[in-house]
Protein backbone atom coordinates (compact mmCIF):
# COMPACT_ATOMS: atom_id res chain seq x y z
CA UNK A 1 0.00 0.00 0.00
CA UNK A 2 1.43 3.53 -1.10
CA UNK A 3 2.29 6.27 2.01
CA UNK A 4 0.16 8.53 2.38
CA UNK A 5 1.33 12.01 3.24
CA UNK A 6 0.26 15.78 3.14
CA UNK A 7 2.86 18.41 1.52
CA UNK A 8 3.52 21.46 3.85
CA UNK A 9 3.37 23.83 0.86
CA UNK A 10 -0.23 25.06 1.18
CA UNK A 11 -0.92 25.23 4.68
CA UNK A 12 -2.36 28.42 6.44
CA UNK A 13 -2.29 30.10 9.92
CA UNK A 14 -5.24 31.99 10.09
CA UNK A 15 -6.93 34.25 12.41
CA UNK A 16 -10.03 35.89 13.41
CA UNK A 17 -10.13 39.14 15.79
CA UNK A 18 -13.88 38.39 16.78
CA UNK A 19 -16.63 35.68 16.68
CA UNK A 20 -18.70 34.40 15.04
CA UNK A 21 -14.92 33.90 13.17
CA UNK A 22 -13.93 35.59 9.68
CA UNK A 23 -10.96 33.44 9.17
CA UNK A 24 -7.75 35.72 7.00
CA UNK A 25 -4.31 33.81 6.46
CA UNK A 26 -1.00 35.33 7.74
CA UNK A 27 0.72 36.18 4.60
CA UNK A 28 3.87 34.49 3.38
CA UNK A 29 4.96 31.89 6.47
CA UNK A 30 7.47 29.37 5.99
CA UNK A 31 6.75 27.17 8.68
CA UNK A 32 4.30 27.12 11.93
CA UNK A 33 5.43 24.42 14.57
CA UNK A 34 3.06 23.03 17.59
CA UNK A 35 4.59 22.82 20.90
CA UNK A 36 2.60 20.11 21.76
CA UNK A 37 0.28 19.37 24.34
CA UNK A 38 1.40 18.15 28.13
CA UNK A 39 -0.48 17.09 30.67
CA UNK A 40 0.00 17.77 34.58
CA UNK A 41 -0.12 15.02 36.98
CA UNK A 42 -0.38 15.09 40.66
CA UNK A 43 1.18 12.36 42.91
CA UNK A 44 -1.30 10.50 45.06
CA UNK A 45 0.95 7.79 45.94
CA UNK A 46 -0.25 6.91 49.85
CA UNK A 47 0.52 4.02 52.05
CA UNK A 48 -2.19 1.85 50.32
CA UNK A 49 -0.71 1.98 47.22
CA UNK A 50 1.58 -1.03 47.20
CA UNK A 51 4.73 -0.97 44.54
CA UNK A 52 3.79 1.63 42.07
CA UNK A 53 3.21 5.16 42.31
CA UNK A 54 -0.18 6.69 41.67
CA UNK A 55 -0.98 9.60 39.39
CA UNK A 56 -4.10 11.95 39.11
CA UNK A 57 -4.05 13.41 36.00
CA UNK A 58 -5.20 17.58 36.43
CA UNK A 59 -4.65 19.80 33.75
CA UNK A 60 -3.89 19.70 29.64
CA UNK A 61 -1.29 22.65 28.38
CA UNK A 62 -1.83 23.16 24.60
CA UNK A 63 1.13 25.47 24.79
CA UNK A 64 1.99 27.63 21.94
CA UNK A 65 2.73 27.74 18.44
CA UNK A 66 5.62 29.02 16.75
CA UNK A 67 5.96 30.37 13.51
CA UNK A 68 8.28 32.40 10.74
CA UNK A 69 8.05 33.70 7.83
CA UNK A 70 9.04 36.80 5.06
CA UNK A 71 8.63 39.76 6.05
CA UNK A 72 5.81 41.78 3.55
CA UNK A 73 5.90 45.20 5.26
CA UNK A 74 2.67 46.45 3.78
CA UNK A 75 0.82 43.24 4.44
CA UNK A 76 -2.17 43.74 7.10
CA UNK A 77 -2.09 40.17 8.18
CA UNK A 78 1.12 40.55 9.38
CA UNK A 79 0.94 43.78 10.75
CA UNK A 80 -1.45 43.08 13.11
CA UNK A 81 0.53 40.51 14.77
CA UNK A 82 2.69 43.10 16.40
CA UNK A 83 -0.98 45.38 16.86
CA UNK A 84 -1.74 42.14 18.88
CA UNK A 85 0.97 41.97 21.16
CA UNK A 86 1.05 45.20 22.00
CA UNK A 87 -3.00 44.94 22.59
CA UNK A 88 -3.64 44.73 26.75
CA UNK A 89 -5.60 41.97 28.27
CA UNK A 90 -8.35 40.11 26.91
CA UNK A 91 -8.94 41.98 24.38
CA UNK A 92 -5.71 40.68 22.42
CA UNK A 93 -7.59 37.32 22.56
CA UNK A 94 -7.87 36.28 18.97
CA UNK A 95 -9.26 33.10 16.84
CA UNK A 96 -6.67 31.38 15.49
CA UNK A 97 -6.88 28.31 13.28
CA UNK A 98 -4.33 25.98 11.25
CA UNK A 99 -5.21 24.78 7.82
CA UNK A 100 -3.41 22.24 6.24
CA UNK A 101 -3.52 21.63 2.38
CA UNK A 102 -5.78 18.98 1.87
CA UNK A 103 -8.45 20.84 4.32
CA UNK A 104 -8.08 19.29 7.97
CA UNK A 105 -8.48 22.06 10.74
CA UNK A 106 -6.99 22.91 14.06
CA UNK A 107 -8.96 25.65 16.01
CA UNK A 108 -8.11 27.64 19.29
CA UNK A 109 -7.75 30.68 20.89
CA UNK A 110 -4.70 32.42 21.96
CA UNK A 111 -3.13 35.26 22.35
CA UNK A 112 0.27 36.69 20.24
CA UNK A 113 2.83 36.58 22.48
CA UNK A 114 6.49 36.97 20.67
CA UNK A 115 7.26 38.61 17.32
CA UNK A 116 10.65 38.61 16.19
CA UNK A 117 11.61 40.41 12.91
CA UNK A 118 15.37 39.28 11.83
CA UNK A 119 17.62 40.98 9.81
CA UNK A 120 21.15 39.97 8.20
CA UNK A 121 23.04 41.45 5.62
CA UNK A 122 22.90 38.13 3.58
CA UNK A 123 19.41 37.03 3.71
CA UNK A 124 15.79 37.90 3.11
CA UNK A 125 14.02 40.13 6.10
CA UNK A 126 12.17 37.53 7.80
CA UNK A 127 10.10 37.29 11.06
CA UNK A 128 9.09 34.64 13.65
CA UNK A 129 6.28 34.90 16.09
CA UNK A 130 4.46 32.63 19.05
CA UNK A 131 0.77 32.72 20.23
CA UNK A 132 -0.38 31.55 23.10
CA UNK A 133 -3.00 29.21 23.03
CA UNK A 134 -5.67 29.47 26.25
CA UNK A 135 -8.31 26.03 26.19
CA UNK A 136 -8.38 23.31 23.84
CA UNK A 137 -7.48 22.65 20.17
CA UNK A 138 -10.16 21.23 18.02
CA UNK A 139 -9.27 19.19 15.44
CA UNK A 140 -10.72 18.23 12.04
CA UNK A 141 -9.39 16.00 10.14
CA UNK A 142 -10.73 15.23 6.60
CA UNK B 1 17.10 41.49 -18.51
CA UNK B 2 20.00 42.07 -15.28
CA UNK B 3 22.85 41.26 -18.78
CA UNK B 4 22.28 44.31 -20.60
CA UNK B 5 22.54 46.53 -17.24
CA UNK B 6 25.57 44.54 -16.15
CA UNK B 7 26.98 45.06 -19.79
CA UNK B 8 26.61 48.90 -19.93
CA UNK B 9 27.92 49.11 -16.74
CA UNK B 10 30.91 47.27 -17.18
CA UNK B 11 31.61 48.89 -20.73
CA UNK B 12 30.60 52.40 -19.65
CA UNK B 13 32.78 52.51 -16.66
CA UNK B 14 36.23 54.42 -16.99
CA UNK B 15 38.27 52.18 -14.78
CA UNK B 16 37.62 49.14 -16.76
CA UNK B 17 37.88 51.19 -20.56
CA UNK B 18 41.31 52.19 -19.52
CA UNK B 19 42.03 48.40 -19.13
CA UNK B 20 40.40 47.24 -22.24
CA UNK B 21 42.48 47.36 -25.90
CA UNK B 22 42.16 50.21 -28.06
CA UNK B 23 42.16 50.68 -31.57
CA UNK B 24 44.41 52.42 -34.03
CA UNK B 25 43.07 55.84 -32.96
CA UNK B 26 43.63 55.06 -29.35
CA UNK B 27 39.47 54.42 -28.56
CA UNK B 28 38.52 52.03 -25.70
CA UNK B 29 37.63 48.58 -27.52
CA UNK B 30 35.53 47.78 -24.10
CA UNK B 31 32.32 47.32 -25.49
CA UNK B 32 34.02 44.25 -27.48
CA UNK B 33 35.40 42.75 -24.61
CA UNK B 34 32.18 41.69 -22.49
CA UNK B 35 30.92 38.49 -22.91
CA UNK B 36 28.99 36.36 -21.18
CA UNK B 37 29.10 33.00 -20.48
CA UNK B 38 31.61 32.50 -23.10
CA UNK B 39 34.38 34.58 -25.21
CA UNK B 40 34.10 34.11 -28.63
CA UNK B 41 37.34 32.74 -30.30
CA UNK B 42 40.57 35.15 -30.89
CA UNK B 43 39.10 37.57 -28.66
CA UNK B 44 40.12 41.15 -28.24
CA UNK B 45 41.93 40.56 -24.44
CA UNK B 46 42.17 41.65 -21.92
CA UNK B 47 38.19 40.29 -21.99
CA UNK B 48 35.68 39.90 -18.58
CA UNK B 49 33.32 36.72 -19.39
CA UNK B 50 30.28 37.16 -16.78
CA UNK B 51 28.82 34.18 -16.03
CA UNK B 52 25.39 34.01 -13.80
CA UNK B 53 26.09 31.35 -11.15
CA UNK B 54 23.09 30.83 -9.14
CA UNK B 55 19.81 32.89 -8.91
CA UNK B 56 17.06 31.71 -7.14
CA UNK B 57 14.88 34.20 -5.34
CA UNK B 58 15.90 35.14 -2.26
CA UNK B 59 13.34 33.26 0.22
CA UNK B 60 9.60 31.35 -0.40
CA UNK B 61 6.72 30.44 1.81
CA UNK B 62 3.72 28.11 2.14
CA UNK B 63 2.10 30.40 0.29
CA UNK B 64 3.74 29.11 -3.01
CA UNK B 65 4.73 32.76 -3.11
CA UNK B 66 8.01 33.07 -4.24
CA UNK B 67 9.75 36.59 -4.17
CA UNK B 68 10.69 38.76 -6.93
CA UNK B 69 13.60 39.30 -5.25
CA UNK B 70 16.67 37.68 -6.36
CA UNK B 71 18.86 36.50 -3.91
CA UNK B 72 22.21 36.24 -7.14
CA UNK B 73 25.68 35.08 -7.58
CA UNK B 74 27.89 36.23 -10.38
CA UNK B 75 31.34 35.49 -11.84
CA UNK B 76 33.46 37.53 -13.24
CA UNK B 77 36.16 35.49 -15.16
CA UNK B 78 38.95 38.44 -16.48
CA UNK B 79 40.87 37.22 -19.11
CA UNK B 80 44.51 38.76 -20.14
CA UNK B 81 47.52 36.84 -22.40
CA UNK B 82 50.88 37.14 -22.26
CA UNK B 83 50.95 40.41 -24.93
CA UNK B 84 48.66 42.26 -22.52
CA UNK B 85 50.71 41.70 -19.49
CA UNK B 86 49.75 38.27 -18.73
CA UNK B 87 48.43 37.56 -15.19
CA UNK B 88 48.88 40.94 -13.54
CA UNK B 89 46.83 42.51 -16.69
CA UNK B 90 44.01 40.08 -15.72
CA UNK B 91 44.36 41.10 -11.64
CA UNK B 92 44.12 44.47 -12.59
CA UNK B 93 40.66 44.15 -14.91
CA UNK B 94 39.42 41.57 -11.95
CA UNK B 95 40.14 44.71 -9.34
CA UNK B 96 38.42 47.26 -11.57
CA UNK B 97 35.54 45.30 -11.88
CA UNK B 98 35.10 44.37 -8.34
CA UNK B 99 35.77 47.73 -7.21
CA UNK B 100 33.23 48.82 -9.46
CA UNK B 101 30.67 46.45 -8.51
CA UNK B 102 31.43 45.37 -4.91
CA UNK B 103 29.46 48.34 -3.31
CA UNK B 104 27.46 49.35 -6.42
CA UNK B 105 23.69 50.35 -5.14
CA UNK B 106 21.37 51.12 -7.43
CA UNK B 107 19.33 50.64 -11.06
CA UNK B 108 21.33 49.39 -13.87
CA UNK B 109 20.81 50.72 -17.43
CA UNK B 110 17.90 48.28 -17.98
CA UNK B 111 15.70 49.01 -14.87
CA UNK B 112 17.14 46.13 -12.45
CA UNK B 113 17.46 47.81 -9.41
CA UNK B 114 20.44 45.82 -7.64
CA UNK B 115 22.49 45.78 -4.27
CA UNK B 116 25.59 43.71 -4.53
CA UNK B 117 26.45 42.83 -0.81
CA UNK B 118 29.49 40.05 -0.80
CA UNK B 119 32.42 38.98 -2.42
CA UNK B 120 31.95 35.28 -2.49
CA UNK B 121 35.55 34.54 -4.26
CA UNK B 122 38.70 36.43 -5.14
CA UNK B 123 41.67 34.53 -6.65
CA UNK B 124 43.44 33.69 -9.96
CA UNK B 125 43.55 30.67 -11.93
CA UNK B 126 46.16 28.50 -13.23
CA UNK B 127 47.28 29.42 -16.61
CA UNK B 128 45.88 28.14 -19.85
CA UNK B 129 47.57 27.39 -23.09
CA UNK B 130 45.85 28.82 -25.64
CA UNK B 131 46.46 28.61 -29.42
CA UNK B 132 49.32 31.19 -29.78
CA UNK B 133 50.47 31.70 -26.31
CA UNK B 134 49.38 31.66 -22.42
CA UNK B 135 46.36 32.93 -21.45
CA UNK B 136 45.61 34.05 -17.72
CA UNK B 137 42.15 33.88 -16.11
CA UNK B 138 41.49 36.08 -12.70
CA UNK B 139 38.13 34.87 -10.84
CA UNK B 140 35.42 37.31 -9.23
CA UNK B 141 32.39 35.94 -8.00
CA UNK B 142 29.78 38.43 -6.09
CA UNK B 143 26.42 38.55 -4.28
CA UNK B 144 23.85 40.38 -4.89
CA UNK B 145 19.76 41.35 -3.57
CA UNK B 146 18.22 42.49 -6.90
CA UNK B 147 14.80 42.77 -8.71
CA UNK B 148 15.58 42.38 -12.65
CA UNK B 149 14.42 44.57 -15.07
CA UNK B 150 11.67 43.57 -18.27
CA UNK B 151 12.72 40.30 -19.96
CA UNK B 152 14.36 41.97 -23.09
CA UNK B 153 18.19 42.59 -24.19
Amino acid sequence: MPTTAVQGIGGKLLVSASSPVSYSPVAQLKNITFGGLTVDFDEITNLDSGLFKEWMKTLVDAKEISFEGVLKPLDASQQSLLTNIQTAGAAALEYWRVQLVEGSTLDFTGYVSDYTPKIEHNKAVTFGGKIKITGGITATWV
Amino acid sequence: MIQAGLYTALINAPSIQALMPKDSSGASLGKDCVHFVRAPKQPKLPCVVVHMINVPPADASLDGVVTNLIDGEFQFDSYADEASNGALAARQLNRAVRELLQDFDGTFTDGTVIRFYDVSSDFDDNYEEGGTGFLFRSVLRLKAFYTEGPNSF
